[in-house]
């Protein structure tokens, strides 16, 4: 690496160097349309532009009808929403139109900046004129006298200077050697230029990924009764619940977990089958299976009805809703509301406490002849505390009949790969972004009658801070103690 | 002694560190700082206490409701501030985050959120609770930072105060920028361990719901941070700004939106 060169010629390397930077400079400056995708400026007033327009997207219901931005906002207002097209934000022109130009930005831009990271990582090893110390972000001369640097120039200033930027591991990148001049230049984190480009790429990949699912996934929710089968739209399998269970936390009624067993056939033939838990999808020949919902279902219930002076009518059985006309009591009974684990609030208000079947009741709408004559919760009470008396009638829960269903998600999205590898290089390039910064070390030492010059420069593409304090520190290690002061 | 009372207990403490190092940015008086630093680690450690007693009786780690996470992200915000108050020796610092944590901390006793440790749901259940949670806290509280040193900067720069602290107010838009460089990848992390989660509990890793809509918005203001350092004439001020705005956002997103929206992300 070390070269023994006279002093012009390492001025004419240096300068050289200089040269083509600046032919690249001009080549770079290209036309006007990559200087408007270019822009830093642009693209900030474009993200602005799509955040405020995503905090539209989340104030304003997204995809109502008219009738109900109407309600929300009075006519006038809601006018301007649906004209405006803040009702479907999201696929509005005033939203695409930003992320176009950024998504085009950041094609050029990256294009552009791969040239830059190439280059730059090509010529790492660029040394500097003593003349170009003072236009770096970060220079220091110090003049060493003959006394103070004695020490120093026994042993070796540039070897020094060396051993510290090793040990703090900087790489050295060159060094050239005249008769009394040193030159040093070194570098460390090269490998975070990379990480603005990674990013950018991988937002670009990470849109075509979602473009593409949207345009090619499905998603359908199924709720499957148990020992029920039905087809899966879009493919010619069908789907089966054999059983599903709820398993609960010890001695609570806190569900830990659902389970739905399912098979997958086609023709008849099984092609697949297992356990589907929450957050742990299964997979069957390209389809995704999610465990969404547990939806309990009463079919009917049993009633038992007393006349008001004991006289035992009879019990029957009432599909839930529609209810029937029970003929012996001349009246329709319609079983309107379930619920589970019957609670009253504080203000009155009927509600199921939990979906567990804790205290079951059921709320009947008795009818003579399509007139409501009256509604009753009534409840499962074989002990016959809470009678319910009602249009001369005592009614009681006797039993209901139970569905199960399992509310499942089936998804096919053959993006998600795509997805997940620009997950991977955005997480990368962020990390290389923010933590990783390029640091740049120049450092001359030139020794002429007893005195020693000691010029230092550095800079780095982010983060100023924590450089300016590896340098300080690096060049307390190098001075002698007398010459401290000096920072 | 209890969580609860652990809390309470550092919560008043807190105020008295915040009180300190607010007559320290005042007057710059040597002792007051020492006394500050000293009340504020002693409020951290009963901090500390109250973090471990909650891991204690819940068996697990303090990351699934509001309660949980709000200790955690002050914990995590104070132990931030300790490591670069000294790092890049701005001392002040203090005097802004330490009222936050405060607030953090009321807001925890509030009675509307929970303390009440619950089973965790199934949804709940996944190995990617952690890392989501742990990253998204961990950045939550680096942008706190870079809040309060957007703030210091912004009070520099009033004609008053130019002279006296110039050289200082490069170094805290530094530090602003510092901050949010530490937080932004976290926040990618967390945003991007939430889609993957969400993707193998609900099918879809993104759903438009308003807390994953708000994530974004305050991921595209911290972009916009980022850049403003590339824009000529945009940084300081215009950066100082945008970094408040960012943490608004933050507090919006982790906790307006579970009190103004219905979502999918409704435990915290």
């Amino acid at each position: 690496m070390e070269k023994r060169l006279t002093a012009s010629t390492v001025h004419n390397k240096v300068a050289t160097q200089m040269n083509v930077k600046e032919t690249n400079r001009l080549r770079n400056a290209g036309s006007k349309l990559t200087k408007i995708l270019c822009s830093v400026k642009l693209a900030i007033v474009a993200l602005l532009f799509i955040g405020i327009l995503s905090v539209v997207g989340t104030l304003v219901p997204q995809g109502g009808e008219v009738a109900r931005y109407v309600e929300l906002y009075g006519p006038l207002i809601a006018g301007i929403v649906s004209k405006a097209g803040l009702t479907n934000v999201f696929s509005s022109l005033w939203f695409l139109l930003p992320v176009g130009y950024l998504v085009s930005s950041m094609i050029v831009c990256s294009i552009r900046r791969l040239r830059n990271v190439l280059r730059a990582a090509r010529k790492r090893s660029v040394l500097l004129e003593e003349s170009k110390y003072e236009l770096k972000p970060y220079h220091q001369v110090f003049s060493l006298s003959a006394d103070a640097g004695l020490d120093i120039v026994r042993n070796g200033l540039r070897e020094k200077v060396v051993e510290v930027l090793e040990k703090s591991r900087y790489r050295i990148a060159d060094s050239v050697s005249s008769e009394n001049t040193h030159y040093v230049s070194a570098d460390k984190g090269i490998v975070g230029i990379w990480g603005p480009f990674l990013v950018h790429l991988s937002i670009i990949i990470i849109i075509i990924g979602g473009v593409w699912s949207a345009a090619a996934s499905f998603s359908h929710f199924l709720d499957i009764e148990v020992g029920q089968s039905v087809d899966i739209p879009e493919t010619p399998y069908r789907i089966g619940l054999s059983d599903f269970i709820i398993e609960y936390y010890e001695a609570t009624d806190q569900p830990k977990e659902y389970i739905s067993l399912l098979s997958v056939t086609e023709n008849g033939r099984v092609i697949g089958e297992g356990e589907l838990k929450v957050n742990a999808p299964l997979a069957i020949e390209g389809l995704h299976f999610y465990q969404m919902k547990y939806i309990p279902s009463v079919a009917d219930v049993t009633i038992a009805v007393t006349r008001d002076n004991g006289e035992k009518i009879g019990e029957f059985r009432l599909p839930m809703v529609h209810g029937r006309y029970i003929e012996q009591i001349g009246l329709t009974v319609k079983p309107a509301e379930f619920a589970p684990d019957f609670a009253m609030t504080a203000d009155k208000v009927a509600v199921s406490r939990t979906p567990n079947f804790n205290n079951p009741a059921v709320l009947l709408d008795i009818y003579s002849d399509k007139k409501l004559l009256g509604s009753k919760w009534v409840f499962f009470d074989p002990a016959g505390f809470h009678t319910s008396a009602e249009a001369g009638y005592i009614y009681e829960l006797k039993d209901f009949t139970l569905k199960t269903f399992s509310g499942i998600r089936v998804v096919r999205d053959n993006a998600v790969p795509i997805i997940y590898a620009g997950f991977s290089i955005l997480v990368l390039g962020a990390f290389l972004s923010c933590y990783v910064f390029h640091r740049r070390v120049w450092v001359m030492v030139k020794s002429s009658q007893g005195q020693i010059k000691l010029c230092v420069a550095g800079a780095c593409n982010r983060n100023m801070l924590d450089f300016q304090r590896e340098i300080d520190k690096c060049l307390r290690e190098i001075l002698p103690p007398t010459q401290e002061g000096l920072l | 002694m209890n969580t609860s009372s652990f809390v309470g207990v550092a919560m008043l403490i807190y105020i008295a560190a915040s009180v300190g190092y607010m007559i320290f940015a005042l007057t710059g008086n040597k002792f007051v700082r020492i006394a500050a630093m000293g009340i504020a680690a002693v409020a951290f450690t009963i901090h500390t206490a109250a973090v471990t007693s909650r891991t204690i009786e819940a068996g697990r780690l303090p990351l699934t409701n509001t309660y949980e996470t709000l200790l955690l992200f002050s914990w995590a915000l104070t132990l931030l501030t300790f490591w670069w108050q000294n790092r890049y020796e701005v001392q002040i610092l203090g005097a802004f985050t330490f009222p936050l944590v405060f607030l953090l901390l009321a807001a925890a006793s509030l009675p509307q959120i929970s303390s009440e440790i619950q089973p965790l749901l199934p949804s709940l259940k996944s190995n990617w609770l952690l890392a989501h949670v742990l990253t998204c806290f961990v950045a939550y509280a680096a942008f706190g930072v870079a809040f309060a040193t957007g703030i210091i900067h912004l009070a520099l720069r009033l004609p008053a105060k130019r002279k006296l602290w110039l050289s200082r107010i490069e170094l805290f838009d530094n530090i602003t920028y510092r901050a949010i460089a530490l937080g932004y990848p976290l926040l990618t992390v967390g945003i991007v361990t939430g889609a993957i989660w969400a993707n193998s509990c609900w099918g879809r890793y993104w759903s438009w719901d308003p807390k994953e809509m708000w994530s974004l918005i305050t991921w595209i203001i911290y972009s916009v941070c980022l850049h403003l350092r590339y824009a000529a004439g945009w940084k300081g001020r215009w950066a100082a700004w945008a970094a408040i705005a960012g943490f608004i956002s933050v507090i919006f997103t982790y906790l307006g939106v579970n009190y103004l929206f219905t979502g999918l992300h409704s435990y915290a």
